[in-house]
């Protein structure tokens, strides 16, 4: 569905990355792993842009986004009061898992996919990340965002902690019953040798976000599906990568 | 007011469809009122199931977007087993698209369809021509005059629907295609397809779409579809015609009818605004009333300077 967002807040959290929070009146309670199609500037020709859930609270809504593009460079200047078309919720969300223990597993803006996660899983349960990160400079604002309901494994590309191998190893200890990830190929690919079940969200250049298009495959063991439709969100089994 | 127009033996209530490929018929059922729309144009179907090209399939550009779907689909029976049972009842013409890569695939697949009862529930067909073909070293079929009046004839003994062809603009002189289409006995010719292009990732060294080439569509290619529009009418006053290329607004809409067109095919501007289309018809209405023109009909190739007696 279409709604009308008014920006509340728009700041950066460190060079790369930022917060912009919404007021979205109507606004259907997302699940993690779902996402929003959002009109980035007022210009009503250019393609919306998909950003995963990070926070919500009722009708209040937070994206975390890194300015990469003309769309995202537009995002920067939002102010408070201004009015913002989006989509939501758009997607299937991660499917309800009662593990009692789970890990999540991510990387940079890739990180904003397990916002909600403390009210995903169930009450009690032993939430894990392992985020990486290029540096702990680069770190420190983006780990602050997660400093409750999660268990902190930062791992870095400059001591060498965040090689896949490296991270598989540090998964493994954790003993997890369930484990997520997002984007990277590299990871899923590593992940998938856990013993337990392996959830992805995965990213793809996309159109439309409702399907129409089918410009966001992936190729999977059922043909072709759609990540803006028929995913975002996988089981690590599914997806041929 | 009035904004209907009679296309090709096909009445609408008003001149805007969607072009085939951009709209899902269940996708963007909770955005817009189907019956606010002129007609409605399926994605295109082939004679067997096709998957489609890997991702990435899409690429922004300045002004519009590459694209290199591979027109995915499960083949004609969708048509009937999925698009015409959701169409019924829905007070709106349905267009079904017909893709091919070779010759014989077009009338085959017109032939199975029309052999089942359901496709009374087809208004008329849209035959895309700007596919490769397979049988002669990939040449799109479309590019060529005397390929174009092959496959129009071939599916023209099998239907007495409307056949709207659907033209490439990767062609020298469109006129030429335009004229084999409608001396083979298309009802009219949807101008145009997407336009041959590609983008390059610098930091990846590589091009972005998975099969290096793709369509281009949107407001960038728009002026230069005006153009064919109003050649193609100039040459051939008498071919009905279906613009689609860029339109974003009713400002565009009413150029394309100026230049000949007499109904029109958003594309680009669904995957922006899913309820972009009754939005367009509402602006076009208000700049009919802004310039004192009652009736679509009257706009059409209104433009072209009238021939001295």
């Amino acid at each position: 569905m279409l709604f009308d967002g008014t920006v509340l807040e728009n700041r950066p959290l460190t060079e790369d990355y930022n917060l912009l929070t919404l007021q979205v009146p109507g606004l259907p309670q997302g699940v993690m792993g779902q996402f929003v199609e959002l009109r980035t500037s007022d210009q009503k020709q250019m393609l919306r842009r998909p950003f995963t859930v990070f926070r919500q609270d009722g009708e209040r809504l937070t994206l975390l986004y890194k300015v990469i593009g003309t769309a995202t460079h537009f995002l920067l200047s939002a102010v408070p009061g201004q009015h913002m078309s989006l989509m939501a919720m758009l997607g299937n969300g991660f499917a309800p898992d009662h593990a009692a223990r789970t890990v999540l597993v991510g990387r940079g803006v890739g990180l904003a996919t397990f916002g909600l996660a403390p009210c995903f899983f169930r009450p009690g349960a032993a939430v894990h990340l392992v985020a990486s990160f290029r540096s702990p400079e680069a770190a420190a604002p983006l780990l602050s965002l997660f400093s409750q309901g999660y268990q902190l494994h930062p791992v870095y590309d400059s001591d060498g902690s965040s090689a896949p191998n490296r991270v598989l190893e540090l998964v493994r200890s954790l003993a997890p019953q369930s484990c997520y990830t997002c984007g990277s190929h590299r990871l899923l690919k590593c992940l998938r040798e856990l013993p337990c079940p392996v959830y992805v969200s995965l990213e793809e250049r996309m159109a439309c976000g409702i399907g129409s298009c089918q410009g966001c495959v992936v190729d999977t063991i059922h043909g072709y599906r759609r990540v803006c439709k028929d995913g975002p969100c996988f089981s690590a089994k599914e997806v041929l990568i | 007011m009035n904004v209907s127009v009679s296309v090709g033996g096909l009445t609408l209530r008003n001149p805007i469809m969607n072009a085939s490929g951009t709209l899902g018929l269940e996708e963007n059922q909770e955005y817009i009122d189907y019956s606010s729309l002129g007609a409605i144009v399926a994605k295109s179907v082939t004679l067997n199931p096709r998957r489609g090209n890997p991702a990435p399939r899409v690429c922004e550009t300045e002004a519009g977007m590459l694209n290199c779907v591979g027109i995915p689909n499960e083949g004609y029976r969708k048509t009937l087993d999925h698009d015409l049972p959701v169409m019924r009842g829905l007070d709106v013409p349905f267009i079904v698209s017909v893709a091919g890569n070779k010759e014989s695939e077009f009338a085959d697949c017109i032939r199975l369809l029309e052999a089942e009862p359901a496709a009374a529930g087809i208004a008329a067909y849209e035959i895309n021509v700007s596919c490769p073909n397979l049988e002669h070293g990939g040449r799109v079929f479309g590019a060529d005059p005397e390929m174009t009046r092959h496959i129009v004839a071939s599916v023209r003994s099998l239907t007495d629907r409307p056949l709207f062809v659907k033209l490439t603009p990767n062609v020298t002189d469109i006129t030429a295609i335009a004229a084999a289409a409608s001396e083979a006995g298309g009802n009219a010719v949807t101008v145009c397809n997407t336009f041959l292009a590609m983008a390059i990732d610098p930091i990846a060294r590589k091009p972005i779409l998975s099969n290096t080439f793709g369509g281009l569509s949107g407001p960038a290619i728009r002026p230069i579809v005006l153009r064919m529009v109003w050649q193609i009418h100039a040459a051939l006053p008498y071919l009905p015609i279906i613009a689609s290329g860029g339109i974003t607004c009713g400002r565009d809409v009413a150029e394309y009818l100026m230049a000949g067109a007499s109904a029109v095919q958003v594309g680009y501007q669904n995957f922006c605004e899913p309820d972009a289309m009754p939005a367009i018809l509402s602006q076009l209405e208000a700049l009919m009333t802004r310039i004192g023109i009652n009736s679509v009909e009257e706009m059409i190739g209104c433009a072209h300077p009238v021939p001295a007696k």
